[in-house]
């Protein structure tokens, strides 16, 4: 055909730019939100010292250290740990082709809540050290950390093993996850049935979310792991659309479904293991972010992936701020306050959308 | 070598039924196709298989001589393209579904020649102005054009399609054929369609395949090919089991069922009986011929 004899119609560069400034505003808006999220907390730093500690110029020791050994990297690991669940979801949404999926769709939550708690009890990684300040954690989180992540990929590797003597139906692959994931809570059930009561305090705690125990270091492992998640998402961002229109249009336009469906899961897992294994269950934001974002931007990848991933990162620094913030100087684990944030929000979306 | 698209000896069977066999026939290049026959008789399965997205388990499928089981996927992409009966896309504009067609041709992302390739398709179409609208909000009519700019954006040269007019009124049925017939010659391309309404297919298509189930339960094959100036009264009869005439109508040939005139009701009421207990002569008597 004569393909050569088109242009490129003005209104779609339009709709193209709409889309960019979107996607800039909202990194902007996380930069803010990043910003005050090093600002503020149970010490209020004003943002010249802030700046001034970030470039190692003459600030108080004390200060320096308040923001390059605690608010930095929690506000780092919020920040990729949002993105991380975000991207997951909008991955697990797109292959699977089900609005429900998440990052937690194969039963990874369940899975490393089974590994922690199992590493507690059994392994002796943790008993519930409460003091009079209420500075509660568990012993040994690197023996909890490694357990989890362990029973976190197994689960998503049985699944995808099920998928597969299922020829990789996404609809066996929810149902595989959801059978899993059940079979992982029973498990910690059962254990938390004979451990003593601090342990099972310490198993339920190590399930909370919570940004704050990321150090850099495994700041840096969920930052690689998710950079290269990213990278290779975007470059299938046009496979991930066509799979959006029906696996049989996918295989006709040459694209490789089960391959990528299996492949895609089984790194979506990998990503959302290590950020569970790290920091606990944190719901919500895999769930919603790619829905909120799907309304404002629509289902082209090429810019869902990279808007669901900084709106994850925003709502996640967000509710991290607001957990130091509410009960200070007390610290709720972010994981209670993502869903109070954000069900107004996600609500407020789908309403909007629907008069419009 | 054959030019256009070939088929030889296709099968398909399920583990437990045997869908199709030993289906035949060739599409030249600049020729239109139209596969009739009776719901059930496996013409979505032969599309598929032709198309390369179900695998065939016997025979063969080539492009201008070329099996498409030796193409690499992206290369079959390029050579042939599958209009689906159903779309299940959502919250995209047309513009970015028709631009999913590119997919075969794009090695890292998204440029300017696919874009321009995307409009100039769009524009070839007349469904320019439908670029930026949500394929959630587009009629039937706009979403078939919408479907079919993708498939002519891979720049195939075999067009394959499901039921393009199934969700149709008739004149966006005549509309969409007729623009499928012109692409067809002017750009070289095979195009093969599956159609219920026979009058359309002998209106529009160049050679009528009638495929239908055999009597012993062995798969559907082609029983009939035929241009449409030749195709009988007794070929609907045999593919679909049901008395018609093809009759001529200002030199428009019309197909018209037989026997209807009288009374509806009672007519009605036997052919019911005839189909929930088919007299065993007219299926003993009736022979599977292959083209």
């Amino acid at each position: 055909m004569h393909l050569e004899q088109g242009n490129v119609p003005d209104g779609y560069l339009r709709y193209v730019a709409r889309k960019r400034t979107l996607l800039t505003g909202l990194f902007l808006l996380t930069c803010v939100v990043a910003i005050a999220s090093v600002c503020l907390g149970a010490v209020r730093i004003p943002l010249p010292d802030v700046l001034a500690a970030l470039s190692g110029s003459g600030t108080a020791p004390r200060i320096s250290a308040i923001v390059w050994n605690i608010r930095l990297p929690q506000t780092l690991t919020a920040i990729f740990a949002g993105a991380s669940l975000a991207l997951c979801g909008t991955l697990s949404q797109a292959l699977l082709r089900n609005p429900l999926a998440s990052p937690f769709t194969l039963g990874i939550s369940n899975a490393a809540a089974f590994g922690g708690a199992f590493s507690i009890i059994f392994l002796g990684a943790g008993r519930m050290q409460s003091t009079v300040a209420d500075a509660v954690r568990v012993s040994n989180p690197l023996t909890a950390t490694s357990c989890a992540f362990c029973f976190s990929v197994l689960a998503s590797a049985l699944v995808l093993l099920i998928a597969r003597a299922g020829r990789s139906k996404p609809e066996v692959m929810v149902l595989a996850g959801v059978a899993l994931g059940s079979l992982f809570t029973a498990g910690t059930m059962f254990l938390q049935y004979f451990a003593d009561d601090s342990q099972v305090a310490a198993a339920v705690f190590w399930t909370f979310g919570d940004v704050s125990r990321a150090t850099w270091r495994e700041l840096a492992i969920i930052a690689v792991v998710f950079a290269g998640v990213f990278s290779g998402a975007s470059f299938f961002a046009l496979d991930l659309n066509a799979l959006e229109a029906g696996d049989e249009t996918a295989r006709s336009l040459g694209i490789p479904v089960d391959v990528l469906r299996v492949l895609g899961m089984g790194v979506v897992s990998l990503l959302s293991a290590v950020v569970v294994a790290f920091l606990g269950v944190i719901g919500f934001i895999g769930l919603v972010a790619p829905h909120m974002l799907r309304r404002v931007i629509g289902n082209d990848h090429r810019f869902l992936l990279p808007a669901s991933a900084v709106a994850g990162a925003c709502l996640l620094l967000a509710a991290d701020t607001a957990a130091r913030l509410v009960f200070a100087p007390r610290v709720l684990p972010v994981s209670v306050l993502t869903a109070f944030l954000g069900v107004p929000v996600f609500l407020a979306i789908i309403l909007r959308t629907r008069t419009a | 070598m054959t030019e256009g698209l070939s088929v030889r000896s296709l099968g398909f069977r399920y583990a437990d039924r045997v869908v199709l066999r030993d289906v035949s026939f060739d599409a030249r290049e600049g020729e239109f196709l139209a596969i009739l026959g009776p719901n059930g008789a496996g013409k979505t399965t032969l599309l598929r298989c032709v198309d390369g997205v179900l695998p065939a388990s016997s025979g063969s499928v080539e492009t201008n001589g070329v099996p498409i089981t030796r193409l690499p996927r992206a290369e079959r992409a390029r050579r042939l393209a599958y209009v689906p009966q159903r779309s299940v896309l959502a919250g995209v504009t047309a513009f970015d579904a028709v631009l999913l067609g590119r997919r075969p041709h794009v090695r890292w992302s998204i440029g300017g020649a696919d874009i321009r390739a995307a409009d100039a398709v769009m524009r070839r179409l007349g469904i320019e102005g439908l670029a930026l609208r949500s394929v959630d909000e587009m009629s039937g009519g706009e979403l078939q054009m919408t479907l079919l700019a993708r498939a002519l954006v891979q720049d195939p040269r075999v067009l394959l399609m499901d039921e393009p007019t199934g969700s149709l009124d008739p004149r966006h049925q005549m509309e969409i054929l007729g623009i499928v017939r012109r692409i067809v010659r002017e750009h070289h391309i095979a195009a093969v369609m599956t159609i219920h309404d026979i009058n359309m297919a002998l209106r529009f298509a160049d050679r009528v395949l009638f495929l239908s189930h055999s009597p012993d339960e062995a798969g559907a094959t082609v029983i009939h090919a035929a241009k449409p100036e030749e195709v009988t009264g007794t070929m609907i009869r045999d593919a679909f089991e049901f008395d018609a005439e093809i009759v001529d109508h200002n030199g428009v040939r019309v197909f018209v069922p037989a026997d209807f005139g009288e009374t509806p009701s009672s007519r009605a009421d036997a052919d019911l009986c005839k189909r929930s207990f088919p007299p065993t002569v007219d299926v003993t008597g009736r022979g599977p011929e292959n083209e």
